[in-house]
């Protein structure tokens, strides 16, 4: 892509990302607003906030992170703390399943 | 005398400055925008765009997603006109935290309004919301925050076009640092049962809806349906309490 259709591209980006930026704020900012809509627009960013993220963590890499990860760091505490089990579980509750689940994650 | 003491006292213990306050609220999404940015610019390095191509689309645009989006339309030969639309649809969102933010900045001079605009995205409108909610927050405080942001990202970005080619994607282990904060700053926009519910609904909606919606209209809908459900709700137990 050449320099001159490369700055129509990113100047036709800016222009269409400024302007649902601007407008509302122009526009409301200069108006007494109805009790109705102003309760309404306090509920959004709540809104917004929330379908953001809610599918951002159920996305599968999330779950492992977010979830996996500090239940396995709960486990391997409690495997060290709890006198008893340190050396007879093995399978899914052993320290190795801990050690090799953390090498995962960290060497994708 | 004594009075005079006083007064000096009480500037000693004044909290921090404008700008120190700012900056204090935004660092921690700069730290997540550090490896984003860094990962646009490498993805624009492998589409044929050189670092300075990549550091003017962040300043013309600030648009994470957006740009990540454009650059892999560019390398796959896309039109101008496709990559423009496309790039609108994926900012409309900004339309509803532009509004919200409304409600807070009346009566504003128009050039500060301005400025205000060109650096709302999802964090700093996060940000900012949180900050306006839960504290004394002016709109130069918003400015400054929303400049911050936009300036690393269109560092970082300079900087992964630059060393593009020396860097592995994801390899710097941040990628959820945005997310995480995203979780912290949603508690505490949390004021009352009403903003749960309308959580709740939101990011159920959103969810089911991410799923048979293609592209990001799913946020839209999804902030429409739940904002309109709550209001009818506390509408509801205001008449029947």
């Amino acid at each position: 892509m050449d320099n001159y259709s490369y700055f129509i591209l990113i100047l036709g980006m800016g222009i269409v990302s400024f302007i649902p930026r601007w407008f509302p704020l122009f526009l409301l900012s200069r108006r007494q607003m109805p009790e109705l809509l102003v309760e309404w627009l306090g509920l959004i960013p709540v809104s917004i906030l929330s379908a953001l993220l809610l599918p951002a963590l159920v996305q599968k890499e999330s779950q492992e992170f977010l979830i996996l990860f500090p239940l396995k760091w709960l486990w391997l505490f409690l495997h060290l703390s709890l006198p008893g089990t340190q050396n007879h579980l093995e399978g899914p509750l052993s320290l190795e399943w801990f050690y090799t689940g953390a090498w995962d994650l960290f060497s994708d | 005398m004594n009075f005079a003491i006083e007064k000096r006292d009480e500037k000693k213990n004044y909290a921090p400055s404008l700008l120190i306050r700012s900056l204090l609220a935004i660092w921690p999404v700069c730290l997540g925008y550090v490896p984003l940015g860094l990962a646009m610019g490498v993805l624009g390095e492998k589409a044929g765009l050189n670092p300075l191509q990549v550091m003017f689309m962040s300043l013309f645009v600030f648009a994470g997603s957006g740009q990540f989006i454009a650059v892999s339309m560019i390398a796959a030969g896309a039109s101008i006109s496709s990559i423009i639309i496309t790039t609108f649809m994926i900012n409309l969102r900004h339309l509803l935290m532009s509004s919200s933010l409304a409600v807070y900045f009346r009566g504003i001079s128009r050039k500060k309004i301005f400025l205000l605009s060109y650096g709302i995205v999802d964090e700093t409108f996060a940000v900012n919301m949180d900050k306006l909610k839960n504290e004394d927050w002016t709109i130069e405080n918003a400015i400054i925050v929303n400049f911050t942001a936009f300036f690393t990202w269109a560092i970082s970005t300079y900087l992964g076009c630059y060393f593009g080619k020396f860097i592995p994607e994801n390899g710097f282990g941040l990628d959820y640092a945005l997310t995480a904060m995203f979780i912290s700053l949603i508690i505490f926009q949390l004021n009352g049962s009403i903003y749960f519910i309308t959580a709740i609904i939101s990011g159920s909606v959103a969810v089911v809806a991410s799923i048979y919606i293609p592209g990001n209209s799913y946020i839209i809908i999804a902030s429409l349906t739940a904002a309109t459900i709550g209001v009818i709700i506390k509408k509801r137990n205001k008449e029947i309490g």
